[in-house]
């Protein structure tokens, strides 16, 4: 491992110990420009590393991919959807880079804790059902993550940690609406929408969007829902096509990946804009991973999208994925591929060819480099002016590259604006602040709220 | 280093989960531990073994700072901390070391705590409500393991305090910040979380804490914040000995005292004067040497209509000289200075911390501070508590969970009781690594007791 000292720009620190930067529409673009920049120590160690580093705020349990993933599912004890004892021993069980071990791991937890909701609920003890419910669902979505989508696992995990989801949505006090959004040729788009309260009083609204291997049910975590709802937001928590539950909400319906994200994101303002609790001027998108990717782009078409926030802008898959094998970002790509990735790390196996994010990319039969052929077309370069609405940039100091490329693209932006890259000091560096989601969402939500005043 | 220990625990009604939920009509018949089975406790010497390194404990320190680590990042479940913010810190922890541990909470507590003022300017209301119960967490771990004579130790307590009160005036509603009468003029601290806004008579939770922990913290692996969700009423507070009891009278030198059902007449005689306060169901729970404070309670003060302890504590001096590693079943040597080895946090924070100080004997030898606690001692008191009872262990508290059973063994009264195993991820002393499963536990039973 070489750290080596990369430049990361952040911005003005208004206490010494906090980057954050919390401007109003109006005073964005003036109070948003970089005014200090740091030196940090970058961990750009090759393959998926330069993304999800090992940074101080990690819990270093694991070796390799492991680790982030370990984190993304713990870090959901702060909206509920996890424990630490429970996470802790499932880790006790699994051996690292090890796929089979990792899912076998987690669905004796899953069944464990889904064991208890389902009892507390027999027992109308309705809170403490609801609380293993939401447990047990970011249980169920372990098993099946790294799988490739012709296990079985992979579908039976993502119905499980729905179904869970769903039993504890219909336990919360405004029960959530589980939807499905009109899409093109009769498909639908699966989502759920959390009401900000009982009344149908116009609210400001969060759209959520995942990535490349995120479900709608988990952005209730990390994804601001939770953070949303108790913030007195309308959020809704949806999918897109080539996203796992689109998938398998349209049976046979090969629904893959598409760089024209204002397509889907046209039918979601539609079905969302007509409804009554939905406050058409306070009308915001959140992207998270890959999301970073699809916001921006859909934000450059769709006028209805009043406030964009990326984590991170990720403005070029192509190069953000070859560099998380391993391989040079900026360079030619040989068409031999398979000879030039290792798979003895479980990150290339998940990213290159075990997993399913290459086969949700309508590539599952290809060879890799067609799959990073594909993944060029989603592109950001050229829509920078096109962007008019305020927005928001956040991004880590565990995201390496990915965090340089994001600033990148967010320095030529000409709308209203504000950044805050998340220090490592600061403890909440990792991809999608996912090691600390209430800083994420306190520096997103404090940005939105001035926004939308 | 691990020898197998005998750890009783209950049947189990699906193959992974040990909970018995009994209403106190049923609880006698459903308590009785059907399924005896045998599984490796840590029994380490010194302070390991009531603080296990078990499977669901982080492993980012060798001695009882992964306990402390623990204790603090599981505050997340209700607010009071974050994974990221608690590694960062722990990256800055040389272990073993308590100046180091103080300082690196420190920077720590200052950043969050900046984060909620900021957000209260901006009137973020919902964000400041939040990093005020983070950093209050954080600054509890900054005094944590110094002695009463440093300055850091009342100053932890102090802002601690103060964030914790910050985010109470956030919540809806707001926490009441009460004193409580107590004998001679003094009060004891607490904090009164009403379960709605509405004057309706409430179940009610009366939270204890034990040796080193504070009133505060009760809100998150305590049960006040589980107990609200589920239309709890919760009190949070000290007795006499505690620290925020100690700092709320100066000069009074408010120390531990055995005898429990005193401070538990004052606290019942102020909550049963509440509207809100339901008087047919009332309950205490004890945490840690609160184990011991809600049985002996329980014992005189009849008002108190259901008791958990997590764990039940019958020796207080047996546990003590457990935890500093040595045996507890021999006479007590009186030149303990030379036995007891200092060279971990763990055993210089029993034997030299503010614990001490705090039971009277802050300027005696070690063998008489010993001597105090063995009044702390509930045996005989068995056949004396008649409300329905609850005892919640883990696998990961070693001899202390084995001693709490032997106790709960002998109980007459009705009773129900799930030591939590390590595979259930819970099996922490005070189940702090796994607050959502003791909880659940814990007022699974309640509410049927209550039903």
């Amino acid at each position: 491992m070489t750290p080596v000292v990369t430049e990361v720009q952040t911005n003005p620190n208004p206490a010494p110990e906090s980057g954050s930067v919390a401007s109003g529409a109006a005073t964005a673009t003036a109070s948003t420009k970089p005014t200090t920049t740091i030196s940090a120590p970058i961990p750009t160690d090759k393959g998926t590393k330069v993304t999800f580093g090992a940074t101080a705020g990690m819990p270093g349990r694991f070796k390799g991919n492991f680790d982030f993933q370990f984190l993304r599912t713990m870090g959901c004890i702060t909206y509920g959807g996890a424990a630490l004892g429970e996470c802790y021993e499932t880790a006790s069980r699994i051996e690292d880079e090890n796929e089979e071990s990792y899912s076998e791991a987690w669905r004796v937890t899953a069944e464990r804790v889904e064991a208890i909701a389902r009892k507390s609920l027999a027992g109308g003890h309705l809170v403490s059902a609801r609380e293993a419910f939401l447990r047990a669902s970011s249980y169920w979505r372990e098993v099946g993550f790294f799988q490739m989508q012709t296990d079985p696992k992979c579908s039976a995990s993502w119905e499980r940690q729905r179904d869970c989801f769903m039993q504890a949505g219909k336990l919360m006090d405004l029960p959530f609406e589980v939807v499905n959004i009109p899409y093109e040729n009769g498909k639908s788009l699966p989502g759920y929408f959390l009401k900000a309260e009982a009344s149908d009083e116009p609210r400001p609204t969060l759209m959520s969007v995942g990535g490349g291997d995120s479900l709608a049910e988990e952005l209730y975590f990390w994804g601001g829902g939770a953070a949303a709802h108790q913030r007195g937001y309308n959020a809704l928590l949806f999918e897109i096509p080539g996203q796992r539950g689109a998938m398998y909400s349209n049976p046979g319906a090969e629904l893959f990946y598409r760089p024209d994200t204002e397509v889907p994101l046209k039918y979601v303002c539609d079905w969302v804009l007509s409804r009554v609790d939905v406050d058409p001027k306070c009308l915001a998108l959140v992207g998270w991973s890959m999301g970073g990717n699809f916001v921006p782009r859909a934000a450059a078409f769709e006028k209805r999208i009043k406030a964009c926030i990326a984590s991170t802008s990720t403005p070029s898959m192509q190069k953000t994925m070859l560099e998380m094998l391993g391989l040079p970002g900026d360079k030619s790509y040989p068409r031999d591929l398979e000879s030039k990735i290792d798979p003895s790390s479980v990150n290339n196996r998940f990213l290159a060819n075990k997993g399913d994010i290459r086969y949700r990319m309508g590539v599952g039969s290809g060879t890799i480099a067609e799959y990073i052929d594909v993944l060029g077309k989603f592109d950001l370069w050229g829509l920078e002016d096109k962007i008019t609405c305020p927005y928001f940039n956040i991004g880590g100091q565990g995201e390496g590259q990915l965090a340089v490329d994001g600033q990148k693209f967010y320095d030529k932006l000409t709308c209203p604006k504000a950044q805050h890259i998340i220090a490592t000091t600061e403890g909440g560096e990792a991809h999608c602040g996912l090691n600390n989601e209430s800083l994420e969402h306190q520096i997103i939500f404090d940005w939105l709220d001035d926004v939308f005043k | 280093m691990t020898p197998v220990a005998e750890v009783q625990t209950n049947a189990n009604p699906v193959p992974e989960s040990r909970s018995v939920a009994g209403g106190a009509a049923a609880a006698t018949a459903s308590a009785e531990p059907t399924t005896t089975r045998s599984a490796p406790v840590s029994t380490d010497k010194g302070t390991t073994q009531m603080f296990g390194a078990t499977a669901g404990m982080p492993k980012r320190f060798k001695g009882n700072f992964d306990f402390q680590f623990v204790r603090t990042m599981g505050c997340a479940t209700n607010g009071g901390a974050e994974i990221g913010e608690c590694y960062e810190t722990a990256s800055r922890i040389e272990d073993e070391k308590e100046d180091s541990y103080t300082e690196a909470w420190r920077v720590t507590a200052e950043r969050v705590e900046a984060i909620a003022r900021k957000s209260l300017a901006g009137g973020h209301l919902v964000s400041a409500r939040e990093a005020f119960l983070r950093a209050s967490s954080y600054w509890r771990e900054m005094g944590f393991y110094q002695s009463t004579t440093d300055p850091k130790c009342r100053a932890g307590w102090e802002r601690q305090r103060d964030c914790f009160m910050q985010a109470g005036k956030l919540m809806d509603p707001p926490f009441e910040v009460v004193s409580i009468p107590y004998e001679n003029g003094k009060s004891l601290p607490g904090y009164f979380l009403k379960a709605d806004a509405i004057n309706k008579p409430r179940p009610t939770l009366l939270i204890l804490g034990g040796a080193d922990s504070l009133a505060e913290e009760l809100y998150f692996w305590g049960g006040g914040a589980a107990a609200l969700r589920r239309g709890y009423n919760a009190l949070l507070f000290e007795i006499p000995g505690q620290r925020g009891a100690i700092y709320s009278n100066p000069g009074a030198e408010l120390f531990f005292r055995p005898d429990t059902e005193v401070p538990l007449k004052y606290v019942c005689d102020w909550a049963l004067g509440r509207a809100d306060v339901d008087p047919k169901r009332l309950a205490l729970a004890g945490w840690s040497l609160g184990g011991y404070f809600a049985p002996r309670a329980a014992a005189f003060e009849s008002r108190i209509k259901a008791c958990i302890a997590s764990t039940t504590l019958p020796n207080w001096q047996k546990v003590v000289l457990g935890m500093i590693g040595l045996p507890a079943d021999q006479p007590c040597p009186r030149d303990f200075e030379s036995k007891i080895d200092l060279s971990t946090a763990g055993s210089r924070f029993i034997a030299q911390g503010d614990i001490r100080y705090r039971h009277g004997a802050g300027g005696g030898t070690i063998a008489e501070f010993i001597d105090i606690l063995g009044k702390y001692n509930l045996w005989g008191l068995e056949k004396q508590i008649t409300c329905p009872y609850f005892n919640i262990g883990g696998q990961g508290e070693g001899p202390l969970a084995v001693y709490g059973q032997k106790f709960y063994d002998e109980l007459t009264c009705p009773k129900a009781q799930h030591i939590i195993a390590s595979e259930e991820g819970g099996e922490a002393h005070c189940a702090v690594n796994n607050e959502s499963l003791s909880h659940q536990i814990v007022f699974d039973w309640l509410d049927d007791v209550f039903k």
